[in-house]
C-alpha cells in the first residue's frame, strides 16, 4: 500500500511537467497575441517593450524554463491581460470561490440526491417508484445552463427573491448551487437506488424482511450501509466533474471563480493564466484520483495494489 | 454500479429465464422503450424536416413561400415572436423560425455527439484490445497512461484545442475554402471531445479482452495457426463490439452535453450553424423582466432535456439487457 | 461517469463495526470539508456596503493611467489620480485640478501651473510640482509603454526624448520653478492643450512607488492617490472598490464613501442586477442589450446622449478596386444611413454626414457624399463595372461578439452587404473574424473593406482628422494624400482658430468626398441607466466623462436643490 503510494506520488510530478508543457506549447501556438486593441494598435516601440518586458521573444524553450523557475517559486508570472496581476494572486483569489461553490453543489448533491434515491427504492415497483424514477432522469438530464436561467428569470426577476447574479452573501450562493448540483443530485439518487435495490437482493436482507420489519427500516438499517459504497467512490469523480462543471454556472452568474477566469483566459490568449490554471487543476485532479484511489484500498481491504 | 457482479434479476423476469435475444429483454424495459421511441422521433423530424424544406419549392408559390419563411437562416422583419399557428416555437432576434433552427440545431447536436463518441468507440476499443490482449508489460505501461490521462482536465484540453486549432488554421485556408473555418471548428470539437472521452471505454473494452483472452475458442484458433491480428479481428473485436456499441450509446449524450457546454461558453458551434447549446446561449442572454422571450431558452431546452434523457435510457436499457444476458 | 478501477466482488458483508469505523473514517473527512466551507462562507462574506454600486463596462486591462486606452479604464483611473485639470461634471470642459490657476504666453507656447497649496496624495504627503513633471517624464520613457505618449509630444523635446535621441530628462520643456510652480513650453500653440491635461495621461502618479515596485505598483497598499479616491481593493473580474480620499483637496465636497465598480461581462446580467436594485448605475452602451434599447430608452432611468464617436467603414486603398476612387464613392453613394439607424442600431443615433461629429469644439464640419444610389451606379460604370459585372469579390471584415453591442456589427455587415447587392449588383462576402485577429488583420491591411469606430480622445477635430495623414499609425487604410498631410499640419500650428477650422475643413472635405478613403455611416448615441431620484451629479455631456466626486446619492437631507451647495468646479 505505502509502496503503491509512493510510485503514485513520484509520478505526480512529470506528469505535471508533461501537461504544463502541452498547455504551455499550445497557447503560445496561437496567433493573435494578447496586446491587439482597436484605440491603439501597437506602435512598433510600444510592441517590442511589451514583447521585451514579457520575454516573449525569446525562443520557446527558454520561455518555458523561465516558467518552471518561477513556478517553483509558486510565480507563474503577471496575467498579460490584467497585467496588474499575478497568475498567483488570481489563482489564489478565485480558487476558494470555486472550492466554495463545488463543495456546496456537493453537499447539496449529496442532500437532495440521498433521500430521493431511498425513496424510490423503499417505494419500489409501485407508482411513486415510476414517477420518482422519472423525476431522476430528468434531474439527470438538466445541464446547469438550461436550469440557471430558468432559475434566474423565476426565483430573481419575477419573484424577487434573490439576487440575479454575483457573489458575496448567503443570498447569493443559492441559485447557483442549484443550478450546479442538480445534475449530481439525480446521479446520486439513481447510483444509490440502484445500489440498494442490488444489496437488497442479498440472502441475509431475507432475513430481515422474514423478521417482519418495514421495507424502509430495512433499507435503512441493514442495506444502506452497503450500498452507500458506490455513491461514495463515486464522490470523487463527481469533485472532479464539479470542477469543470462550475465553468458554465460561473459564467452565468458572473461569480468570480477559476471557471471564468479560465473562460476569459483562453478566449483572451492570456498565456500566463491559461498554463497557470492548467497546472493548478492538473495538481486538483491528480491529487483526487490519488485520494479515490487510497479510499477504495481503505473502504475494502480486499484491493491490493501492486 | 459493479460490473461483474451477479445481478440477480427482479422477480418479473424470472419466469422468463431462458435464452432471450438482448432485443427482447430491451423491449421487456419500458422506459427503455420510451427512450428508444422518443429518440425515433426526434431523428425522424431531424431528417425529414430539412428534406420537407428542400422540396417544398417545388410545390408552387404557396410551397417556395414556406421554405422561405422557415428556413433556418432567413431573417425577417418577425423579431420575437411568442410561439403561434405560424411559428411553432416562435423566432428569434433576428425573425429567424425558431422550430426550423432547433430541428436543425438538434440535427448538428446528435451528429456531432454520435461522431464524437464513434471517434471514443474506435479509439477506446483499438487502446483496449491490444492493451488487453497483448497483456504484460505492454498492458501496464497503457493502462498506466491511461491512469495518467484521467487526471487531465479534460474540457480544459478540449478548450485549448478548439481555440489554438482555428486560429492556427487561419484565415488563409479560409480564403480558399469557404467553409474551411466552420468544417475547421467542427472537426476539432469532433475530435477534441472523442479525445477525451475514451478512457472509460478502454477500460470496459480491456477488461473483456482479458476475459475473452482466456475462452478455448481463442486457444483453438492459436492451435489452427491463427495469425495475432486474425485473432483481433475476426475473433475478440466481433465479440466487444456488443459492449462497446453500448457503452457508445451511454457517452452520445455525455458529448451532446459536452458540446452544449462549449457552444454555451461561445467555444462550441459558431453562427450561422447552430447547435442546442448555442440556441440555448441565446435565449439565455434574452433573460430579463422587461421582455421575457420564455420560449428562446425553453423550446431548445426542452429539446435538448427529451435528447439527452431518451439517450440515457436507450443506452441503460441496452446495457442492462446486454448485462442480463450475459450472466444468465 | 466513471465507474470503479477494480473489480469488487459482492460476497457477504464484513462484521458491521469495522465497517462503521471505515465509512465513518471516509465521512469524516467530508464534515471537516463542509464545516471549512461553512467558515469560508462566513469569512468570505463580510464587507460593508458601498454607497454607490457602479457597473462599469468589462474588467479594466489595468489601472495605471499612462497605458490605458479603454473608457472603462479611463473612468476608474480619473477618479484615483487626477491632472493638473479635469472635466467639469456638467459640461466636461476642463477646470482647474490640482492646479488652482494657470497663465499663458500670448503665443500660447509657454504655459505657468499654480499648484494648490492643500493638495495631498491619500497618504498624507503635499503634491508637488516635481510630482507632476516625474509623472509627465514616465509617459515619454518607452519602458512605459504608453499608448498615448503622442498626445504630450506638444511639450517641447517630448519627441526627441520619447525616440531616444536625448536620454536627458532636462531636455524636456517641463520646468519646476517652485514647488508649486510649474512651467511648461511647448513646441506650437496648441487650442487643446486644457483638455489633454485633463487626460488620464497627463495625471499625476506616485512616481516613486513606481520606480519601486515597477509592475506590481497599483498593487502595494497604501496605494498614494492623487484623485478623489483611493484604491481599497482590486479583484481581478469581482470588484474594484474605491473609497474617499480624506486628503483630497476637495474631499469636503465629496459625498460618496465607498463606490463599489464591478466588471459585468453580459449585458442581460448588468440589466438584471440593475432592475433588481443590485446596481445604482450602468454607464457602458455596451452591458445595454441591443434587441431592448428601444423598449428601455422609454424609461426615464434610461438616459440617452450624443457623444464625440463615429462608426465609419474604411477601404483598403492599396489593392483593387478599392484605389480607384469611382469605386469607393460609388460605395459610398450606395449605403442608406437611414435604414441602418432605423432598423438596426435603433438607439436614436444620428446619421454621420462628415467624419466629425457635429458637437466638435471649434469646429463646423463638412458635408460629405449623399445617399445617392443612380450616381453610384454611373460612377461604377465610369470605373469599368457596369452595373457590377466584371467586378471582384470583396470582403467585408468585422469583429463580432456573441454578446453585446458588438452583435450589431454583423448585422450592419449584411445589411451593407445587401445595399451593395441591390444598388452594385456587386459581390461582397462577409468575413467574420475573432476580436484581436480583426485588429492585427486590420493593422496589416489585410482587408478589402472594414468596419470602424473611433471615439475622440479631446473636444478638438484634430483628434479625428490627425488619424489619417499618412504617418499616423491609426491610419490603417494605405491612403497618402500630401494635401491632407499639409493641410493638417497647417492646421496644427495656426493660431488664427477661425483659419485653423477652414483648414481642417477643407482637409475633412478631401477626406469623406472628394477621395475618400473612408465612409462616416453614424454617430454614437450613449446610454447612461440611472434613477434621478436616486442618483445625483451625473450630466450628459458630449465627452461622456462624468466624475465620480461629483455623484451623490439622493438622500432626504439632500433633496434639497443643489443651489445650496457649494458648486464644484470654481476656480
Amino acid at each position: 500500500m505505502i509502496r503503491y503510494l509512493v510510485k503514485r506520488l513520484c509520478l505526480f510530478v512529470p506528469l505535471l511537467l508533461v501537461i504544463t508543457l502541452l498547455s504551455f506549447c499550445l497557447v503560445k501556438i496561437a496567433p493573435g497575441g494578447p496586446f491587439d486593441s482597436e484605440r491603439a494598435p501597437l506602435t512598433p516601440e510600444v510592441e517590442r517593450q511589451l514583447k521585451a518586458r514579457y520575454y516573449l521573444d525569446e525562443p520557446l524553450l527558454k520561455q518555458y524554463m523561465r516558467f518552471l523557475f518561477g513556478a517553483l517559486q509558486l510565480d507563474f508570472g503577471p496575467s498579460l491581460r490584467y497585467r496588474s496581476h499575478s497568475v498567483y494572486e488570481i489563482i489564489r483569489e478565485s480558487a476558494p470561490v470555486s472550492a466554495i461553490l463545488g463543495l456546496l453543489a456537493f453537499g447539496f448533491a449529496l442532500g437532495l440526491g440521498l433521500p430521493i434515491g431511498f425513496y424510490t427504492a423503499a417505494r419500489r415497483g409501485r407508482w411513486q417508484d415510476y414517477t420518482s424514477s422519472l423525476i431522476i432522469i430528468v434531474m439527470m438530464c438538466t445541464p446547469g445552463f438550461i436550469l440557471a436561467p430558468i432559475l434566474v428569470l423565476v426565483l430573481s426577476l419575477k419573484l424577487k427573491l434573490l439576487p440575479p447574479a454575483l457573489w458575496g452573501n448567503i443570498e447569493h450562493v443559492v441559485l447557483p448551487t442549484i443550478a450546479l448540483g442538480l445534475i449530481y443530485a439525480g446521479r446520486i439518487a439513481r447510483l444509490f437506488r440502484g445500489s440498494l435495490l442490488e444489496v437488497s437482493q442479498n440472502e441475509f436482507i431475507l432475513l430481515a424482511r422474514a423478521k417482519g420489519l418495514p421495507e424502509s427500516k430495512v433499507l435503512l438499517r441493514h442495506v444502506a450501509r452497503l450500498a452507500i459504497l458506490p455513491v461514495v467512490t463515486y464522490c470523487g469523480p463527481m469533485l472532479a466533474d464539479l470542477l469543470t462543471g462550475s465553468f458554465v454556472i460561473e459564467n452565468i452568474f458572473q461569480i468570480p471563480g477559476s471557471g471564468m477566469m479560465f473562460v476569459h483566459a483562453a478566449l483572451n490568449s492570456d498565456y500566463t493564466l491559461v498554463v497557470g490554471l492548467v497546472t493548478f487543476y492538473a495538481i486538483i485532479l491528480i491529487s483526487l484520483n490519488l485520494f479515490v484511489d487510497v479510499c477504495y484500498a481503505v473502504i475494502d481491504p480486499r484491493i491490493r495494489y501492486e | 454500479m459493479n460490473k461483474g457482479s451477479p445481478k440477480l434479476v427482479n422477480a418479473d423476469q424470472c419466469g422468463s429465464m431462458e435464452k432471450r435475444s438482448s432485443l427482447g429483454l430491451f423491449l421487456a424495459n419500458k422506459p427503455a422503450c420510451l427512450g428508444a421511441i422518443t429518440l425515433a422521433i426526434l431523428i425522424g423530424i431531424v431528417i425529414t424536416w430539412p428534406i420537407a424544406l428542400k422540396i417544398a419549392p417545388l410545390f408552387g408559390q404557396e410551397g417556395q413561400a414556406f421554405a422561405i419563411t422557415y428556413h433556418p437562416l432567413a431573417l425577417s422583419d418577425d423579431q420575437f415572436q411568442a410561439p403561434s399557428v405560424k411559428h411553432w416555437f416562435g423566432t428569434d432576434v433576428h425573425g429567424r423560425d425558431l422550430f426550423s433552427r432547433v430541428v436543425y440545431g438538434t440535427g448538428i447536436s446528435i451528429l456531432v455527439g454520435i461522431t464524437g463518441a464513434l471517434i471514443s468507440l474506435i479509439i477506446g476499443v483499438a487502446w483496449g484490445t491490444v492493451a488487453g490482449y497483448a497483456g504484460g508489460r505492454i498492458d501496464t505501461i497503457m493502462m498506466r497512461i491511461v491512469d495518467v490521462l484521467y487526471s487531465m482536465p479534460g474540457i480544459i484540453v478540449v478548450i485549448v484545442l478548439v481555440t489554438t486549432s482555428e486560429r492556427f488554421v487561419g484565415d488563409k485556408l479560409a480564403a480558399i475554402i469557404p467553409t474551411a473555418k466552420t468544417m475547421t471548428r467542427f472537426l476539432t470539437l469532433i475530435i477534441g471531445l472523442g479525445a477525451v472521452s475514451w478512457l472509460t471505454m478502454a477500460r470496459i473494452i480491456r477488461a473483456q479482452v482479458l476475459s475473452l483472452k482466456n475462452l478455448p475458442f481463442i486457444d483453438a484458433a492459436k492451435v489452427l495457426g491463427a495469425s495475432h491480428s486474425r485473432i483481433i479481428f475476426r475473433h475478440i473485436i466481433p465479440n466487444v463490439l456488443g459492449i462497446a456499441i453500448v457503452y457508445w450509446t451511454l457517452t452520445v449524450p455525455s458529448i451532446v452535453l459536452y458540446e452544449s457546454f462549449l457552444s454555451y461558453l461561445g467555444l462550441g458551434i459558431q453562427p450561422p450553424m447552430a447547435s442546442l447549446g448555442s440556441l440555448i446561449a441565446e435565449g439565455v442572454e434574452q433573460i430579463n423582466p422587461v421582455k421575457v422571450y420564455w420560449w428562446l431558452i425553453v423550446c431548445p431546452g426542452a429539446v435538448l432535456l427529451a435528447l439527452l434523457v431518451s439517450l440515457n435510457l436507450v443506452g441503460d436499457g441496452s446495457r442492462d439487457a446486454l448485462e442480463t444476458k450475459r450472466l444468465t | 461517469m466513471r465507474s470503479h478501477r477494480a473489480a469488487i466482488t459482492k460476497t457477504a458483508p464484513n462484521p458491521k463495526k469495522r465497517f462503521r469505523d471505515r465509512v465513518a473514517r471516509i465521512t469524516q473527512p467530508f464534515a471537516i470539508c463542509l464545516l471549512g466551507t461553512l467558515v469560508c462562507i462566513g469569512c468570505n462574506f463580510k464587507t460593508s456596503r458601498p454607497d454607490l454600486v457602479i457597473i462599469n463596462g468589462t474588467e479594466p486591462e489595468s489601472l495605471d493611467p499612462a497605458i490605458i486606452t479603454g473608457f472603462a479604464e479611463m473612468r476608474i483611473a480619473m477618479a484615483l489620480f487626477e491632472g493638473l485639470a479635469r472635466p467639469d461634471p456638467i459640461t466636461g470642459k476642463p477646470i482647474p485640478g490640482l492646479a488652482e490657476r494657470w497663465e499663458a504666453t500670448d503665443d500660447g507656447r509657454v504655459w505657468t501651473f499654480y499648484l494648490r497649496t492643500n493638495a495631498r496624495w491619500s497618504t498624507g504627503e503635499p503634491i508637488s510640482a516635481e510630482d507632476v513633471r516625474q509623472s509627465w517624464l514616465r509617459v515619454l520613457k518607452q519602458e512605459t509603454a504608453a499608448n498615448y505618449a503622442a498626445l504630450l509630444f506638444c511639450v517641447k523635446g517630448a519627441t526627441e526624448f520619447y525616440y531616444g535621441k536625448t536620454t536627458n530628462p532636462e531636455t524636456v520643456g517641463i520646468t519646476v520653478l517652485n514647488p508649486t510652480t510649474l512651467s511648461i513650453q511647448l513646441t506650437k500653440p496648441v487650442p487643446y492643450f486644457l483638455d489633454i491635461c485633463a487626460l488620464p495621461v497627463a495625471s499625476v502618479v506616485p512616481w516613486r512607488v513606481i520606480q519601486a515596485q515597477s509592475d506590481r505598483w497599483l498593487k502595494t497598499r497604501p496605494l498614494p492617490t492623487s484623485g478623489a479616491f483611493q484604491l481599497v481593493h482590486w479583484k481581478a473580474n469581482h470588484s474594484i472598490r474605491l473609497a474617499k480620499n480624506p486628503y483630497y483637496w476637495d474631499a469636503e465636497n465629496t459625498q460618496l464613501n465607498i463606490v463599489d465598480i464591478l466588471p459585468i461581462g453580459s449585458p442581460s446580467t448588468a440589466l438584471n442586477l440593475y432592475l433588481r436594485g443590485y446596481a445604482d448605475i450602468i454607464w457602458d452602451k455596451d452591458m445595454i442589450p441591443p434587441e431592448l434599447l428601444e423598449e428601455l430608452l422609454q424609461r426615464p432611468d434610461f438616459h440617452k446622449f450624443d457623444y464625440l464617436a463615429t462608426y465609419f467603414i474604411r477601404f483598403n486603398v492599396t489593392k483593387p478596386p478599392f484605389n480607384d476612387s469611382r469605386v469607393r464613392k460609388a460605395f459610398a453613394m450606395a449605403i442608406d444611413k437611414e435604414r441602418i439607424v432605423t432598423k438596426i442600431t435603433r438607439a436614436g443615433e444620428r446619421i454621420a454626414n462628415s467624419f466629425v461629429p457635429p458637437q466638435t469644439a471649434n469646429y463646423i464640419p463638412a458635408e460629405g457624399l449623399p445617399f445617392d444610389p443612380a450616381r453610384a451606379r454611373r460612377l461604377l460604370a465610369e470605373a469599368g463595372y457596369p452595373e457590377g459585372k466584371g467586378f471582384p469579390v470583396v470582403q467585408y471584415s468585422f469583429d463580432a461578439a456573441a454578446r453585446g453591442a458588438a452583435k450589431l456589427n454583423g448585422k450592419i455587415a449584411v445589411e451593407l452587404q445587401n445595399m451593395w447587392q441591390n444598388t452594385l449588383g456587386v459581390r461582397v462576402e462577409l468575413r467574420q473574424l475573432e476580436r484581436k485577429i480583426f485588429f492585427s488583420a486590420q493593422s496589416q491591411l489585410d482587408y478589402d473593406i472594414s468596419r470602424s469606430s473611433w471615439v475622440a480622445d479631446y473636444n478638438d477635430p484634430s483628434t479625428f482628422l490627425e488619424l489619417f495623414t499618412s504617418y499616423n499609425g491609426n491610419n490603417r487604410t494605405g491612403w497618402k494624400n500630401t494635401t491632407y498631410d499639409e493641410l493638417v499640419t497647417a492646421a496644427a500650428v495656426e493660431p488664427d482658430m477661425e483659419k485653423r477650422a477652414q483648414l481642417y475643413y477643407q482637409a475633412e472635405t478631401l477626406l469623406i468626398k472628394e477621395d475618400p478613403p473612408i465612409v462616416p455611416l453614424f454617430y454614437f448615441t450613449g446610454v447612461n441607466v440611472f434613477d434621478t431620484n436616486k442618483v445625483a451629479g451625473i450630466h450628459q455631456n458630449v465627452l461622456d466623462l462624468h466624475p465620480l466626486n461629483a455623484i451623490k446619492k439622493v438622500t432626504f437631507t439632500n433633496i434639497l436643490p443643489s443651489f445650496t451647495h457649494k458648486r464644484t468646479g470654481q476656480p
